[in-house]
């Protein structure tokens, strides 16, 4: 039947010599084609018109919406990577992109961008600096390590550039004075840290302040008879220590003398030690200042040198001072 | 209208160009009009198809692409959609025949309502026995003037079943009028 309907197909498509057995369906198709071709088309002129107008005024406007639209489009795809470009930082994909538009003046060239880092951090350093002086540490610190961040973005860009010493220069200066601070910083944090109730050997004595005299003064540390742990000699070291952590250095030994108490405020060469802990009379707050000596320690190399030195000085003194009369410690130089 | 002049004009017509959207409109418009009065029955009804497809083109000849199907295949397919259309809102739908009920359970479709209830003639009646598929391909043949591939386009079928539709219909129609001794 393939066959045949495709050949009645093509006879009813093109014509051409009808074989007797298709002849009557030929004729029912003609017949049919008659039927449905009959009925005569009323005028639609006015849907013609409408269709007409309809395409003509249309299309102008789309055709004008296509010749905008890409245009439109590119501009804010260029847009968007010059945007993005604008940020991007050496050894970005798009850092090509905004070093080309930095040079002909369409986005901010390098030595732009590394004066605003500067600026910046400038700014965060004199707002952390200011903020240390309130004793507002915690946003002092922030400050200042956004400080810290815009030098090293900053250093990173002038890699970049040639000739520019001066930027270089002051780079440095702010990331100096940046890193000064933090020191400062976390230095103030941990003698916050170390509660003024502290033993003998507070680490924030500083100058020796608070020496351990007064037997009423619970504060006072050193030598007090409320503190338990009355640890030996811390007192004002100011005199022996050559640090300002009073802290006895002066090993276990002393602290069988439970003295030093009261106005032998002997800190002398016992003290020092950056681990005041380790000394007698640290008291009840012994795990704090275990934890402040430690990040001390950390921070603050050198000055564990010079403790270790103290702590040097003041074993041997002790040793002198066992050999003779066995007493407290401390030998108390003050 | 040859398939490359018909290409040309389309594409006039979608850049605007009002002498082409003529030509495409004077060519067609009668096609759409015989195709929807033979699905129909009602020239008015079939004045409104032709007019709503011709503005369904104005709206989406921007979208129209020639891919498969060309441009009659488009325009008579939305003739044909339009006209399910018409026959829901008119809700002739509802109408039933009594001996296609008891011939099968399944509802009627439009064509089967049109084939029922616009019966006009001895040939519409032949039609109207035909099957939907049968009835469908002689109307997009015969009156809307489309080849077996057109037909095929519209429908979703090959080009080869759709010979074979026609031969049975075509066929079908001849026995009956042998019948009748109209042939």
């Amino acid at each position: 039947m393939s066959d045949r309907s495709r050949e009645l197909d093509k006879l009813l498509s093109s014509g051409g010599d009808v074989p007797a057995e298709l002849a009557p369906t030929v004729e029912a198709a003609r017949r049919l084609e008659e039927r449905l071709t009959a009925a005569p088309v009323p005028h639609a002129g006015r849907e013609r018109a409408m269709f007409v107008q309809g395409i003509a005024g249309s299309k102008r406007g789309s055709s004008f919406g296509r010749l905008v639209a890409p245009a439109f489009a590119a501009a804010a795809f260029a847009g968007i990577i010059g945007f993005l470009a604008g940020s991007s930082l050496p050894g970005d994909t798009l850092y090509p992109v905004r070093d080309v538009l930095g040079r002909v003046g369409i986005t901010h060239s390098v030595k732009d961008d590394v004066g605003d880092r500067i600026e910046r951090a400038t700014q965060f350093l004199t707002q952390a600096g200011n903020a240390f002086e309130r004793e507002q540490l915690p946003q002092a610190e922030v400050l200042a390590m956004q400080a810290l961040g815009e030098t090293y973005v900053a250093e990173d860009l002038l890699r970049e550039l040639d000739n520019a010493a001066d930027l270089r220069d002051q780079v440095a200066d702010l990331q100096a004075n940046a890193s000064k601070l933090l020191d400062d910083i976390v230095e103030a944090k941990l003698d916050l840290a170390a509660p003024d109730n502290s033993g003998p050997g507070s680490v924030n004595s500083g100058s020796g302040s608070n020496s351990g005299s007064g037997s009423g003064d619970d504060n006072s540390g050193p030598g007090s008879g409320s503190d338990d742990s009355s640890g030996s000699g811390s007192g004002s070291d100011d005199g022996g220590g050559s640090d300002d952590s009073s802290g006895p250095g002066s090993g276990g030994s002393d602290d069988s003398s439970g003295s030093g108490s009261g106005s032998d405020d002997s800190s002398g060469p016992g003290s020092g030690g950056i681990d005041d802990s380790s000394g007698p009379g640290s008291g009840g707050s012994d795990d704090r200042r275990e934890d402040a000596a430690d990040a001390r320690a950390d921070a603050e190399e050198e000055a564990a040198k010079d403790a270790e030195d103290a702590a040097e000085d003041a074993a041997k003194d002790a040793e002198d001072e066992a050999d003779g009369d066995g007493s407290g410690s401390g030998s108390g130089t003050d | 209208m040859e398939e490359s002049r018909l290409k040309q004009q389309v594409r006039r017509a979608a850049r605007g160009e009002e002498e082409a959207a003529a030509e495409l409109f004077d060519h067609y418009y009668p096609r759409v009009y015989r195709y929807a009065l033979s699905k129909l029955g009602s020239e008015q009804d079939a004045q409104d198809v032709a007019s709503e497809a011709f503005a369904k083109v104005l709206r989406e000849l921007d979208r129209f692409r020639w891919k498969g199907s060309g441009f009659e295949a488009w325009l008579f397919r939305i003739a044909s959609n339009l006209v399910v259309d018409f026959y829901r809102r008119s809700g002739r739908e509802q109408v039933r025949d009594t001996r296609a009920e008891m011939e099968e359970a399944d509802p009627m479709t439009p064509e089967t309502v049109f084939a029922q209830t616009e019966l006009r003639g001895e040939l519409d009646g032949m039609l109207a026995e035909l099957s939907d598929d049968q009835r469908e391909v002689l109307l997009l043949r015969f009156s809307a003037g489309l080849d077996t591939h057109e037909v095929g386009r519209v429908m979703g079928r090959n080009a080869n079943a759709v010979r074979q539709l026609q031969f049975r219909a075509l066929d079908a129609l001849r026995t009956r009028m042998s019948d009748v001794g109209s042939i």
